[in-house]
C-alpha cells in the first residue's frame, strides 16, 4: 500500500499585516510534515516575516521547537521541514517592518 | 436482487464487523473508514469566475476559507487521546474560533442512477477546550449537491445544537436557498431551514468537555422523486416522504453531480468540531 500523503491548505491568499499563528492541525499518523510558505505579494518598508514551529500535546498550549525561524523579506517559495512532532503543528508568524504587509499561502504537506 | 441473493448479502453485511453497524441499499458507492485515511474528502470552496480561472483573488470570500479536514485521534487535555469507534483515527472538521465560522467538506461524486442515496454515518460534536460548552456549536449538517438533466438542488439535513447561544438540540431539512456560508466578519444565513416534524432530539453531548459520544445518522433522498425519504438517528426516525427541496437551473457541465458535504458551524468565539468515525453512502430502487 502506497505511503499516505495528505496536504492542507491553512491559509489561502491572505494578507497578514500583523503577527498570527495558523490555526491547529492534527498531524499523529504522520511521520513527516514540511510547510511550504508562497510568499504571493511584500509591501512596506524593510518588512520582515519570522516563521517558527509550534508543538502542542494537545492542540490548547504551545511551545517553540528546537529549530530556528524561517526568516522571510521578499515573495518567492519557502519550506520548513518538521521532524518528531507529536499529534500537534502550527506556525507562528511573527511580522515586523514599517507598514509591513505579505500576502501569503501556506500549505502543509504531511507523509507518513 | 433475489429473495435469496439478498439474505446471503445480509449475512454477509451482518457478519462483517466494520459493515454491521450500517444498513446499506443495494449499491454501496463508498465506505470510509478513516482509519485508513482521508478517503477523498476535502475542503469546498466557491467556483471562479469564467474569466479568471485559478485566479484566487476571484474567489468569492464567503466559500473560500472552510477549512482543510484532518485526521483526528481525537486529543483531549485531560485524558490523551479518546480516539475513534472503531480505530484510532476519524474525520475531523474544525471552524475558526470566530462566531459563525463553518468548516466543510465534501466528497465529489457522481450519481450511478437514478434511484434513492442513503448517507449512513457515525459522528460526534464539541467545542474546544475545557470550558467549552454545548451552545458553542451552532449546528451540523449532512448535505449532497445533485444536478441532473434539468435541475440543481442542495438537499440537506442539519442538527441545530443553538443559535444565539439558546439549546434548539433539533433536526431540520433544507427548504430553498443556497447553502449556508461565511464570510470574514461575519456570518449569514442563505438557507430557510425547516423543522423536522417532532424533530426535537437529545443527542447524548456529555457535560465533561472532554468526552464524546458516537451517534448514528442515516439520511436518504430519492433522486427519481427528487425528494427527501428519511432521517434516522438512533432509535428516532422522521418521515420526510414528499418534501422536496427547492430546484435551480441546471449549472454547465454539471450533469450527474452528488457530491456528499459534512457542515460544523460554530456558535460563539470557540472553535467548534465534526468528529466522524466513519461514513457509507449506498443507492439502491
Amino acid at each position: 500500500m502506497p505511503a499516505q500523503t495528505f496536504t492542507a491548505v491553512l491559509e489561502r491568499n491572505r494578507i497578514f499585516t500583523q503577527d498570527f499563528e495558523t490555526e491547529p492541525y492534527e498531524v499523529g499518523w504522520a511521520t513527516e510534515a514540511i510547510f511550504f510558505i508562497k510568499i504571493l505579494e511584500v509591501k512596506g518598508n524593510c518588512p520582515k516575516l519570522e516563521v517558527k514551529v509550534q508543538l502542542s500535546p494537545e492542540g490548547l498550549t504551545w511551545v517553540d521547537d528546537d529549530s530556528d525561524p524561517l526568516v522571510i523579506s521578499a515573495d518567492g517559495l519557502y519550506f520548513i521541514k518538521v521532524r518528531e512532532f507529536g499529534n500537534w503543528l502550527r506556525l507562528k508568524c511573527k511580522i515586523e517592518g514599517e507598514s509591513p504587509l505579505f500576502k501569503l499561502m501556506i500549505y502543509l504537506v504531511l507523509k507518513g | 436482487m433475489s429473495m435469496e441473493i439478498n439474505n446471503f448479502r445480509n449475512i454477509l453485511l451482518s457478519s462483517n464487523p466494520d459493515l454491521s453497524k450500517f444498513k446499506p441499499l443495494d449499491f454501496i458507492l463508498f465506505y470510509d473508514d478513516f482509519d485508513k485515511g482521508l478517503n477523498g474528502w476535502t475542503e469546498i470552496i466557491g467556483n471562479y469566475p469564467s474569466e479568471r480561472l485559478g485566479d484566487l483573488d476571484a474567489l468569492p470570500s464567503d466559500f473560500s476559507d472552510m477549512r482543510p479536514p484532518m485526521l483526528s485521534n481525537v486529543v483531549m487535555f485531560d485524558i490523551g487521546t479518546h480516539g475513534s469507534l472503531n480505530g484510532l483515527y476519524c474525520l475531523k472538521l474544525a471552524t475558526r474560533p470566530i462566531k459563525g465560522h463553518i468548516a466543510l467538506a465534501g466528497k465529489r461524486c457522481t450519481w450511478p442512477f437514478k434511484g434513492k442515496i442513503k448517507i449512513e454515518t457515525y459522528l460526534a460534536f464539541k467545542p474546544e477546550g475545557p470550558e467549552g460548552k454545548i451552545n458553542d456549536v451552532r449546528a451540523f449538517r449532512i448535505g449532497m449537491d445533485i444536478q441532473d438533466d434539468t435541475k440543481r438542488s442542495w438537499p440537506s439535513i442539519r442538527y441545530l445544537v443553538s443559535e444565539e447561544g439558546k439549546l434548539y438540540q433539533k433536526w431540520q431539512y433544507f427548504k430553498e436557498g443556497r447553502p449556508d456560508a461565511w464570510k470574514p466578519g461575519q456570518s449569514f444565513q442563505t438557507v430557510t431551514w425547516n423543522d423536522v416534524e417532532n424533530g426535537e432530539q437529545e443527542l447524548c453531548y456529555n457535560e465533561t468537555p472532554t468526552k464524546i459520544n458516537w451517534h448514528y445518522v442515516s439520511y436518504t433522498f430519492d433522486l427519481s422523486s427528487w425528494e427527501y425519504k428519511e432521517l434516522i438517528c438512533n432509535d428516532r426516525r422522521y418521515d420526510l416522504s414528499g418534501i422536496k427541496p427547492k430546484t435551480v437551473e441546471t449549472y454547465p457541465l454539471l450533469r450527474g453531480l452528488m457530491n456528499i458535504g459534512l457542515l460544523i458551524q460554530t456558535d460563539s468565539n470557540r472553535r467548534a468540531f465534526l468528529f466522524v468515525d466513519s461514513i457509507l453512502v449506498s443507492l439502491g430502487e
